[in-house]
């Protein structure tokens, strides 16, 4: 069973970009535009990577990335923060609210997939 | 405006760029330091021995201070170049002469370039705050990051990818080119912001203060024709324990057919955000809450006086100031009439005669004339009229956040604009215990020594729930003067004394070791 990455963010073209890179790194992809529809995903079907933008429509990404980390059901997703703002007090807070790693934009594509892959490990 | 000749403010830097104070310098001279200060301010004009001996102190060449046009290029150019700026490009005397001799326009140009950029640098702070809290920058930076996050994906994603599908291939491409567009677009957008539209105008209007206080400076702080007028608008003499705030009423009343009410005070005003003071025009109605202290309502009682009775004198004032800013030229003219009406309240020579014998007890100075602290400090930094100055102090007021709110003076103090300033001076310390008059001996890195007297005001005295706004107020005197001010009485001075080592902003004070250091010095 191929692993699932959702992807959380408002930007169509990057939603494009990262849905491409994780479907040719072998992921199964799903995309959520704004927070709250994140959570709503989660909840239907949890995800084994969120990689959430910060700057989102509705709930922003810290809220969504506290919520899965207060459900222990979720204790085993891996989250990857993803935002424009690179200032190192964004950065501390997303790992102080249980992000795994956080990548700035604009990303590399080839690090952002070693990444993801690192944070999931070899395939089952 | 009076143009005055501008040799004070030379022999001013010449002395400091010696590393001499006032008084070691006035010591040299056989003067005064009080009347070297005068000087320093182009109040007493110069006689040709001093002129000599001056000249003779400072190491200046003979027509730096007097001669004729080349002699004022040539010393404008010798200071020109003594910047650290042409530290690699050292031009000498011999050189600065040959260019004066074969181009003085060019070399007049050079000096005003100069001029341009010396001010153009002492705004990069403000620049610097204003950038950061911009919000259209805030949004473009993120709309920036976001198209360039994608043009780099999918350009890295084309380059990863030869195999791709020729279908898929062109949608990326074409994102690619349609996203670079939109970073041009945007681009473009922020040139057009930064060079002319945004930053000039919004700066432009959000902060007239600096040049207000700018010339108020230029003017020593001192105007003739406010002070005429304050004498013809005094119902009677100030100062002499009777309360001028009724006798004011009554003449605003029958001169200008302007009534006065004080209005009670309820509950949730200061939500509804009642003001204290409000100008019913419709009405012709003056309305003052209960609240303001008895200081305040006969200030206020007086600033509509002046209003209505010199309507037009504070216009051609602050007319004739141009400002070339609109929001400057009204805030003048509100400055303006605020001394005015500190005017009428402390005449000049019985306030000036007052401070003399009190030596400077600001307190019993309120008391005497009716006036709040704050009044009453401002109020002796306007004692500037030639031939009966008073000691040259600058006042200022400081908020929590210690941003200076408000400055006047002619002392030759150097004002922080902005926040950021040093921390050492006790305006700031204050606020740590709000009410009492704080005394502080302060020591520039140029070698100028200070005397600093601060006091805050926590809260407002107006009643539980009314908006308070806590400020600090301090003046400040060169110590020269100390034996005029009753607060450097015990300090140690002439001599000795505990100074405090002191700056303008961390990034002109050149104190090595500074424990209070926040931005690093740009001092060589």
């Amino acid at each position: 069973m191929s692993r699932t990455v959702l992807v959380v963010e408002d930007e169509a073209n990057i939603v494009d970009s990262l849905s491409f890179l994780m479907k040719q790194a072998g992921f199964e992809v799903l995309i959520a535009r704004d927070g709250d529809t994140a959570i709503r995903m989660m909840q239907s079907r949890p995800a084994d990577l969120v990689i959430l933008d910060i700057m989102l429509p509705r709930r922003d990404g810290y809220e969504v990335c506290r919520e899965i980390r207060s459900n222990p059901d979720w204790a085993s997703v891996r989250i990857i923060m993803l935002t424009a703002r690179g200032r190192e007090s964004d950065r501390r807070k997303g790992l102080q609210l249980g992000a795994d790693a956080y990548v700035t934009k604009p990303f590399s594509t080839r690090d952002i997939v070693t990444r993801v892959q690192e944070l999931l490990g070899p395939a089952p | 405006m009076k143009h005055r000749p501008l040799i004070g403010s030379k022999i001013r830097r010449s002395r400091k760029r010696a590393a001499l104070t006032q008084a070691e310098m006035a010591a040299r001279l056989g003067i005064s330091p009080s009347y070297l200060n005068l000087i320093e301010h182009n109040r007493r004009a110069l006689t040709p021995p001093l002129e000599q001996k001056i000249g003779a102190v400072l190491g200046l060449d003979p027509n730096a201070l007097s001669g004729g046009e080349e002699g004022r290029l040539l010393a404008s150019l010798a200071e020109v170049f003594s910047d650290p700026l042409f530290k690699d490009g050292a031009v000498g005397p011999d050189g600065l002469r040959r260019l004066v001799g074969a181009a003085p326009g060019a070399a007049g140009s050079l000096c005003a370039l100069y001029r341009a950029y010396l001010e153009a640098s002492q705004d990069t702070e403000s620049q610097r705050a204003h950038l950061a809290g911009n919000p259209f920058l805030e949004v473009s930076s993120h709309r920036l990051l976001t198209l360039l996050t994608s043009v780099r994906s999918f350009s890295e994603i084309l380059r990863d990818n030869a195999d791709l599908a020729a279908e898929r291939r062109q949608q990326y491409i074409g994102t690619v080119v349609s996203e670079s567009e939109k970073l041009t677009d945007l681009v473009n957008e922020l040139f057009a912001f930064i060079s002319d539209g945004g930053l000039g105008k919004q700066r432009e209007l959000e902060t007239p203060g600096p040049l207000v206080a700018e010339y108020m400076e230029t003017n020593g702080n001192y105007f003739a024709e406010l002070e005429d007028a304050a004498r013809d608008l005094r119902p009677a003499p100030a100062g002499t324990g009777v309360d001028l705030a009724p006798l004011l009423a009554a003449r605003l009343d029958r001169d200008h057919g302007i009534s006065l009410e004080i209005t009670p005070w309820n509950p949730g005003d200061t939500e509804a955000g009642a003001p204290p003071v409000y100008y019913d025009e419709p009405a012709s109605c003056l309305r003052l809450s209960e609240i303001l202290p008895a200081s305040s309502r006969g200030f206020e009682i007086a600033r509509r006086l002046a209003l209505a009775a010199a309507g037009p004198l504070l216009d051609s004032l602050a007319a004739r100031a141009g400002l070339g800013s609109p929001a400057a030229t009204a805030l003048l003219r509100r400055c303006q009439s605020q001394y005015l009406a500190a005017a009428i309240l402390m005449p000049y020579s019985a306030f000036l005669e007052a401070a003399r014998g009190l030596r400077h007890d600001l307190e019993v100075l309120q008391r005497r004339f009716g006036a709040s602290f704050e009044h009453v400090c401002q109020r002796l930094a306007t004692l500037q009229r030639p031939g009966a100055e008073g000691i040259p102090f600058h006042f200022m007021r400081a908020d929590l956040a210690g941003n200076i709110t408000l400055w006047r003076g002619v002392s030759g103090l150097r004002i922080p604009r902005f926040a950021g300033a040093c921390p050492r001076w006790n305006l700031h310390r204050a606020f740590m215990v709000p009410g009492r008059i704080d005394t502080q001996l302060a020591r520039f890195p140029g070698g100028s020594e200070f005397i600093f007297l601060a006091r805050s005001q926590i809260g407002s005295g107006t009643g539980l729930g009314a908006r308070e706004r806590p400020a600090s107020v301090a003046l400040a005197c060169d110590i020269s003067f100390a034996d005029a001010v009753i607060y450097a009485d015990g300090l140690g001075l002439p001599g000795g004394g505990a100074f405090t080592p002191v700056g303008v902003h961390c990034r002109q004070c050149a104190w090595p070791g500074c424990g209070d250091r926040v931005f690093p010095s740009d001092l060589p």
